[in-house]
């Protein structure tokens, strides 16, 4: 037996940070969708699991609700198995009844109850659909005393966190870690954890195919799971499904070289137009570095998808060099001179030490460019 | 540099060579009233020095003076640097320029011009730029001197120059202005002028404005998400609802409640409505019983009455008589009081005729005492009247009015004036008879002796016995036409008055007054008659009156039968007499209308007594007969016995009925078992209809509901609500970092300022430390703010004022104040330059002008200072030398 899992594509999701990109981003999502089919197709897959959170919300507009299904209908050999999950819990008359009223495809499926479900002659879908966002019972519980025939394999499908498995999953909706054993499951697929995570050997969360948030998994990913029968340990391999690399990176400069090195290192990342990259940096750099680092920002923004630059933590060191490229005496220098005083005055409020800085690097910049202009 | 001498001609007034002299060390004035040239010999000194000698600008030509042929020619003799120099230049026609040194020269035409330039250290000159240097800066000319001195470039190297030997430069001013400048700019893309807000076209405003746009979407997408939930939460309830209540077993225990109860309620029903029916059956025996009772009293009732109307009618029939007798006695004693009553009617009506009479007699006697005032009144119309009329004849026949009058007295008026014209104008005719001619001269038919004058206004012969007639004929005068339209115009109108003279007329003319004071009088009398305005009328008016008077003595007389008026008392005799026959006739009446009254009366109560009687005997034989066809005496027993045997057979009946009714009711459920099972159905009947209405509102509610989230999912509110989060938060962002720039700009601003300003303080100190002592000598402890290129910004006394709002006044002694103190501070450092003020402290009070001169004097300490006014006693107070202009020709 042969699935692919999936979860959390939140088709609608928006990225306004991005601006006129923003549609790149939600049109990458569906064509992770895409991607899915092609892989189940040529990997010989059958059935497709949705660990719930399909939509991004559960009230989308009828183009973001249509855009999934269109992209599913042409692989009519596959079975889709959707599952609502927290973003967008079943409720009468919610997402799910509308996507129901759009008139599926025989295969596409829409696991709504906690109804044991046949894939085929072999395996049975429990599903554990989410009919609210927040559920504070195991709504997998219900799997335990699920009849099937005897035989087949049995299949969990759930959206939501591992009891006592950390905080980063989005809402409570607690799933027993032990509910493989207890309800004799094969395997249990899950939702809601945006990065591929193995809880055991039977319980996995496949992650998101196409990631959305700095942080978390690179790559968009999807597994294959193969289980040659029941009470078989079963095969997971990961299969990239993500059109964006979402890359997070924490870097200290602290001079020229420093500087280069790091442009060099992110620049050798492959395939930069699809990059999203979030830098934080730290450090101190002189002023003329400093300039040289923020024209290195600026080229680099232009060279990938998207720059998230977060340089809070890195501060200006004027050097005396940088002083007097700004002037040897006279009004400019002293203005200069009193800004460094600010700067090193510990005493002074951090925010007009920052602000300070940034005046200092402004006037340096300013000046700098001027004496450009004139040598030019 | 100290100006020794100027010389001048054919320049401005000074057409002919002119010499100042008298200048000096220190403070130097010239003092003439206006027009004297003195701006002239400014203009002269600065054009000598600075502009070439070959130059044929405006300015030279102006400078020219229109009443010389002489080209313009100024000669310049000064100090500098311990040599004396003497500079002559002519202008326009002949132009030429000469420079001599310690009295030799040394330079000619072009070179000249340049050597005077390199003496006195000014840049090469264009010929234009005569506002070079430190004598741009010190030499004021007229009306300059409220401008605060703004160094031109040659002034401000000067200062600069002397400045900067002194503290050193400020470095980077420039580019910190400039630094500045662009950070403004680029605030003034954010901010308002004050900086007080955001630009409302800038990107902040902006940024703003979209913040706050995003902060609506996301309020408003929120409450929509909100609404969603609510209304999913709602649907659930309602259908859990919905699903509980349409449960069938529920629904079919409820109905069947109800079946059981109905037909529960129907029994009772029905053994209440066969109680109802015996109680309606009881109810009609116990009426038959009562009216079989009733039909037996009843005939026994008729049979007892007719027995007893018998007997009355027998008792009636007996008294009828007596009754009639008494009303016929009656009824005679009542026409005998009518027959009496009659009688005295008929003597009080001849007494009211008597009465009448007395009373038309009386009217005729008041009307007859009229008639003398009557034709007393008429007498005196008639004549008023008849005056009137005369007047009026007399009137109409005096055409002469007082406007013609008028006219004609004007127009003697102005022929009297013409005349005494004409007179005067004509010539005098003077004879003088001498004691031989006496007799023998007549001058037209006077005969004249003595003297004789008089105007000739016509011809006039003078005869001298018989030696001569001398004819005088006076020229013709203009105004004899005149005079002849007068005479025209006077005769016309005399003749249209119809008098021949203007005496005539005013005779006429108070004849005319008398007659009409005549007839104003008469109309007072007339009116006092009250004859209103025809005096005919009111007279046949008051004859009428009188034909009236007559005409009712003779009616009254003839009425009476009598053949003349009775006088007043037999009048008054006649009326006492009719009053007392009156009395005693009226008390006669009144005695017969009482009887008549009681006598009346008496007959009304026979005539009732005896048809009552006769009323009820006709009832009771009526009754009697009625009773009889009811009851006939003959059937009366069977008839009783009849009624007995009913009775009987009705109280039997009802008690069959009351027994079988109390059987019934000792079975059937009570009414309070009936009410019971009433409310019961009621209750039931209440819960199913209001299970069946909440089952209504139910499906009506999920209705609504399913469709308000269908409508918000097909919104996409949740997505939108998402898209409006992100949206706010960037928008925040955006704000924060635009804030934070503008913040960090203003830093960097005013960092630079303060730089900039504290640079500033320190390289202005110089001037600020020469001016102090000037400045001092007017405005103790003020200090001076300065600006870039040394302009004047503002005074700092017990706070600081701009110099744009200080008075006209001070505003002027501060700018000489600040040249004087440049001056100082330039002669300090070897650019000695002379100040020169043209018509300078002009608004100065009595206090500050001196003052002023104080500070005058110690810039003179340093250099010359040429002081050049047209007020000669303000400024005598201010010493030094004074300066004389010498014209050749003229006196000093």
């Amino acid at each position: 037996m042969r699935i692919i899992h999936s979860a959390d594509w939140q088709i609608g999701k928006v990225f306004k940070q991005f601006g006129a990109k923003e549609e790149s981003l939600r049109q990458a999502r569906l064509a992770a969708v895409e991607r899915l089919g092609a892989l189940a197709k040529s990997n010989g897959v059958h059935h497709v699991l949705v660990a719930g959170d399909v939509y991004d919300s559960d009230a989308p507009n009828p183009l973001t609700l249509r855009a999934p299904i269109e992209r599913m209908k042409p692989f009519a050999d596959i079975h889709w198995h959707l599952l609502p999950g927290n973003h967008d819990p079943h409720r009468p008359e919610g997402v799910w009844d509308r996507v129901a009223q759009l008139g599926l495809p025989s295969n596409i499926h829409l696991h709504l109850a906690p109804t044991p479900f046949a894939l085929g002659d072999d395996a049975f879908l429990l599903p554990a659909p989410l009919l609210r966002k927040s559920e504070l019972d195991d709504v997998s519980a219900w799997m335990d005393a699920a009849v099937t025939p005897p035989g087949v394999l049995r299949i969990g499908l759930a959206h939501g966190s591992v009891v006592n498995f950390g905080s980063e999953g989005e809402a409570i909706n607690p799933i027993d870690p032990e509910r493989t054993a207890k309800a004799r499951l094969d395997y249990l697929a899950l939702g809601d954890w945006h990065r591929t995570l193995q809880v055991s050997s039977a319980i996995w969360y496949s992650g998101t195919p196409e990631p959305d948030r700095a942080g978390g998994q690179e790559q968009g990913t999807a597994l294959l799971i193969e289980i040659a029968g029941p009470g078989a340990a079963p095969s997971v391999s990961p299969l990239a499904t993500g059109t964006y690399r979402w890359m997070t990176r924490s870097e200290r400069v602290d001079d020229e070289g420093a500087v280069a090195d790091l442009d060099q290192r992110l620049r050798n990342e492959p395939d930069l137009s699809r990059l999203i990259l979030r830098l934080r940096i730290e450090g101190s750099l002189p002023l003329a570095t400093h300039a040289l680092f923020q024209q290195r920002m600026a080229d680099l923004e232009a060279a990938v998808f998207h720059l998230d630059l977060d340089q809070n933590a890195l501060t200006a060191r004027p050097t005396e060099a940088d002083l007097e490229a700004i002037d040897f005496d006279g009004v400019l220098r002293r203005s200069a001179d009193v800004l460094r005083s600010v700067i090193e005055d510990s005493a002074a409020a951090p925010e007009l030490r920052r602000r300070a800085e940034e005046a200092l690097v402004e006037l340096y910049v300013r000046v700098v460019n001027r004496s450009h202009e004139e040598a030019a | 540099m100290l100006i020794t001498s100027l010389s001048v001609e054919g320049i401005g007034r000074f057409a002919s060579p002119a010499q100042v002299d008298g200048f000096g060390v220190g403070v130097n004035v010239l003092a003439a009233g206006n027009e004297v040239g003195k701006s002239t010999l400014f203009k002269a000194i600065r054009t000598c020095l600075f502009c070439r000698h070959d130059s044929k600008t405006q300015e030279i030509r102006d400078l020219g003076s229109d009443e010389s042929q002489l080209p313009p020619t100024v000669g310049l003799a000064f100090e500098h640097d311990g040599k004396r120099y003497v500079i002559k230049k002519s202008f326009l026609r002949s132009p030429s320029a000469v420079l001599s040194q310690d009295g030799r020269e040394i330079a000619r035409f072009a070179e000249a011009d340049k050597a005077v330039w390199d003496i006195l250290g000014i840049s090469p000159g264009s010929g234009r730029s005569i506002d070079e240097g430190a004598f741009g800066l010190l030499w004021v000319g007229q009306g300059s001197s409220f401008v605060a001195p703004v160094p031109g470039t040659g002034a401000t190297s000067l200062l600069n120059a002397a400045i900067e030997s002194e503290v050193g430069a400020l470095i980077g001013g420039e580019r910190a202005r400039r630094a500045i400048d662009e950070i403004n700019a680029e605030l003034r893309r954010n901010l308002t002028e004050s900086e007080r807000g955001p630009r409302s076209d800038g990107p902040l405003a902006r940024a703003q404005k979209n913040l706050e746009d995003w902060r609506e979407a996301e309020d408003e997408s929120f409450a929509k998400l909100g609404a969603l939930e609510q209304q999913f939460a709602e649907l659930a309830q309602r259908r859990w609802r919905h699903r509980q209540i349409t449960d069938p077993a529920s629904v079919a225990q409820t109905t069947q409640e109800l079946t059981d109860a109905r037909n529960r309620l129907r029994e009772a029903q029905a053994a209440d409505q066969e109680i109802r029916r015996l109680e309606a059956e009881t109810v009609a025996a116990k009426r038959a019983l009562e009216g079989a009772a009733q039909r037996l009293h009843q005939h026994r009732e008729v049979a007892s009455r007719t027995d007893t109307n018998r007997r009355l009618e027998a008792d009636l029939a007996k008294s009828l008589p007596e009754h009639l007798g008494q009303e016929q006695e009656a009824r005679a004693a009542l026409a005998r009081t009518d027959e009496q009553r009659a009688a005295a009617e008929n003597e009080a009506k001849a007494l009211a005729i008597k009465e009448q009479h007395l009373e038309r007699l009386g009217g005729a006697l008041l009307r007859a005492s009229r008639k003398t005032e009557l034709a007393q009144r008429l007498k005196s119309l008639e004549e008023n009247t008849k005056n009137l009329t005369e007047i009026d004849a007399h009137l109409s026949q005096l055409r002469i009015k007082p406007k013609t009058v008028e006219d004609l007295d004007e127009l003697d008026r102005q022929i009297a004036a013409l005349d005494a014209q004409l007179s005067a104008a004509a010539a005098t005719l003077a004879v003088e008879v001498k004691p031989a001619g006496v007799g023998q001269v007549r001058i037209g038919s006077l005969r004249a002796k003595d003297t004789h004058a008089a105007p000739v206004l016509a011809p006039m012969k003078v005869t001298v016995g018989d030696l001569a007639v001398v004819t005088v004929t006076p020229a013709v005068h203009p105004r004899q036409e005149k005079r002849q339209t007068l005479d025209a115009e006077r005769a016309g109108l005399l003749k249209a008055a119809g008098v021949t003279s203007l005496t005539e007329a005013h005779a006429l003319l108070a004849r005319r007054r008398d007659l009409e004071n005549g007839r104003r009088a008469i109309l007072a009398e007339l009116k006092s008659l009250k004859a209103g305005d025809d005096p005919v009328a009111a007279c046949a008016e008051v004859k009428s009156a009188l034909a009236q008077i007559e005409a009712a003595i003779a009616a009254a007389l003839s009425a009476t039968g009598r053949t003349a008026l009775p006088d007043e008392a037999a009048i008054d005799a006649e009326r006492l007499e009719h009053e007392q026959k009156r009395t005693a006739l009226d008390a006669r009446r009144a005695s017969f209308e009482a009887a008549r009254a009681e006598q009346q009366e008496a007959v009304e109560s026979a005539v009732a007594q005896r048809t009552g009687a006769e009323t009820r005997l006709e009832m009771l034989r009526k009754s009697i007969a009625e009773d009889l066809a009811l009851c006939p005496d003959s059937d009366r027993a069977a008839r009783d016995a009849a009624l007995v045997a009913e009775v009987t057979a009705s109280e039997i009946a009802q008690q069959t009925k009351a027994a079988t009714l109390a059987a019934v009711r000792s079975t059937a459920p009570d009414a309070a078992e009936i009410e019971r099972r009433e409310l019961r159905c009621q209750r039931l009947e209440q819960a199913l209809e209001n299970h069946n209405a909440e089952l209504m509102q139910l499906e009506r509610d999920i209705g609504r509901l399913t469709g308000q989230i269908q409508a918000a999912g097909g919104d996409g509110v949740g997505e939108a609500h998402a898209a409006a989060q992100e949206q706010r938060v960037l928008s925040e962002r955006e704000c924060a970092r635009i804030e934070e720039r503008i913040a960090m700009l203003r830093l960097l601003r005013d960092t630079v300022g303060g730089c900039l300003t504290e640079g500033r303080e320190r390289y202005y100190e110089p001037v600020r430390r020469h001016l102090r002592p000037y400045l001092n000598d007017l405005f103790p402890g003020a200090e001076l703010e300065l600006g870039d290129g040394f302009t004047i910004t503002g005074m700092k006394r017990s706070r600081s004022e701009s110099f744009k709002r200080l008075s006209g006044g001070t505003q002027e002694q501060i700018a000489v104040l600040v040249r004087l103190a440049m001056g100082t501070l330039l002669a300090e450092r070897g650019g000695n330059v002379p100040i020169i003020l043209d018509d300078a402290l002009v608004y100065c009070d009595d206090d500050r002008i001196n003052l002023m001169f104080d500070a005058l004097s110690r810039a003179g300490k340093h250099q010359q200072i040429i002081v050049l006014t047209c007020r000669l006693r303000s400024f005598a107070p201010l010493g030094g030398h004074t300066l004389r202009v010498q014209v050749d020709g003229e006196g000093p």
